[in-house]
């Protein structure tokens, strides 16, 4: 068996489940029939669960609140060109939450998301939009409390605020 | 209270023990370095990524430095991805590159396997088919990789995660006539091996039947967990008895080894405790180098 193609099938695998090119192939379907996969890729997400909660906990805090931290993670690692160090994991995790279409995982995951790179010495200025208080939802988080949109709120996160960021009454 | 180490590369067989240290954890290190001669040091986990590269910050490099005379260092990377058919991760290299221009490393090391695959990383690390165009293939990039070092380079076996594809050679096979043709030396990870024995039927005592022992340079052990019915290579806990032995009996057959190492991913550390790990390290050393 061709050696490139071997390992492009056990990508593929990996990362779907599937892999077909219209060539017959008894290793690779003797690979993609076996239990070994399947454990394989169950160990491959509980690291992508692991460093999400890692490097994001805001975010799946969050989406651990709303019921969906597993499936946006599963979803999420069965995209290519994920990074194998964890920081731009993160980075590129919190990127696509922060264009969701639920405004506090938006909100959340931007905060993150800059909040990391204006302490790892960025010095520009980042605007979030917030659907309620941020400080509300930060809080409410850990809680039991449900997070629920009212006033809307505006955050700019910078170096030259005291804490990093200065919140404001939309 | 821990045991101290009696004096650096001494024991009964002048083996040495050793431990993973990812950098950034000076308790840690504090409560180690007493215990062992050897630091294995991953330059993937010390790394940073900027401007599209993988760098180790210089503060990283800095509290290596520091060790000094109190452990000898060596490299032991999961990036390089030898095995990947498009070619092997310059990337990781530099990163080599950076740690070998500031510190007195022993040898680097790395996983006779392949973690990328079309510039994609494919999430964990997979084992090699045993075949003649992969031995030609790792055989010449070994060589590119020692002609770049003035350091020894090692190859370690690493689990077997999918089916095996059917090759030309055994595993102890392959890793003969990899070590003979090119010089390089093995790193035998027999934690890795008792994972296959348990989830794929492999069978422990043939491959060190087989195994070219004088090729052992280094020792790996440590202790994983179960899922399923599957043994993981996991590096998470302190090691089995079982595997404690099996390092004892390959130690024996191994002339050239220099140093026993126990690994524990840094994810795990705070599980451990310091004086779990310290305990572990005292453990080893009276099982193992007395």
């Amino acid at each position: 068996m061709n050696l490139a193609r071997q390992q492009t099938a056990l990508l593929s695998l990996l990362k779907s489940g599937h892999f077909s090119d219209g060539e017959a192939d008894p290793y690779i379907d003797l690979v993609a029939g076996s239990e070994h996969l399947v454990m394989l890729r169950q160990v491959i997400l509980a690291w992508r669960f692991y460093d999400v909660q890692l490097h994001c906990p805001l975010t799946a805090a969050l989406l651990k609140k709303r019921g969906t931290f597993e499936e946006t993670v599963k979803a999420f690692a069965a995209t290519p060109n994920l990074s194998a160090f964890p920081d731009q994991l993160a980075e590129a995790f919190l990127r696509r939450m922060s264009i969701q279409r639920d405004p506090f995982v938006a909100a959340v995951a931007k905060f993150e998301l800059y909040m990391t790179k204006v302490k790892l010495g960025d010095g520009g200025e980042y605007t979030i939009d917030w659907p309620a208080d941020p400080r509300v939802i930060l809080r409410g988080l850990t809680q039991q409390t449900k997070l629920t949109a009212s006033k809307s709120y505006r955050m700019r996160i910078s170096r030259r605020y005291p804490g990093l960021a200065q919140v404001t009454a939309a | 209270m821990a045991e101290q180490k009696p004096s650096r590369h001494k024991s009964i067989k002048s083996v040495a023990l050793g431990t993973t240290y990812e950098g950034r954890d000076p308790e840690l290190l504090n409560h180690i370095l007493p215990l062992v001669d050897y630091i294995e040091v991953t330059p993937d986990s010390l790394a940073e990524y900027r401007n599209g590269h993988a760098v180790i910050p210089d503060d990283a490099i800095r509290e290596l430095e520091d060790i000094g005379s109190d452990a000898a260092i060596v490299l032991h990377g999961v990036g390089l991805s030898i095995g990947t058919f498009g070619g092997y991760s310059e990337d990781y290299l530099r990163m080599v590159d950076q740690l070998m221009e500031r510190l007195d490393v022993t040898w680097h090391s790395e996983h006779l396997g392949y973690v990328n695959v079309d510039g994609q990383h494919i999430g964990t690390m997979l084992a090699l088919p045993k075949t003649e165009e992969m031995l030609d293939m790792i055989c010449e990039r070994v060589g590119r990789i020692q002609q770049r070092y003035q350091v020894p380079f090692l190859l370690e076996n690493i689990v077997h995660m999918l089916p095996d594809f059917p090759g030309d050679y055994t595993e102890a096979g392959f890793l003969n006539v990899l070590a003979s043709r090119t010089g390089c030396g093995l790193i035998l990870d027999v934690y890795n091996l008792e994972c296959d024995a348990h989830n794929n039927e492999f069978c422990i005592e043939s491959f060190l039947a087989e195994l070219d022992m004088s090729h052992v340079r280094e020792i790996h052990l440590a202790g994983g967990t179960m899922r399923g019915r599957f043994k993981l290579d996991v590096h998470s806990r302190a090691t089995q008895e079982s595997t404690v032995d099996l390092a004892r009996q390959a130690a024996a057959a191994a002339p050239n080894l220099e140093v026993i190492t126990y690994e524990l991913l840094p994810e795990y550390v705070p599980k451990l405790g310091y004086a779990g790990i310290a305990g572990e390290l005292t453990r080893l050393r009276k099982a193992l180098t007395n």
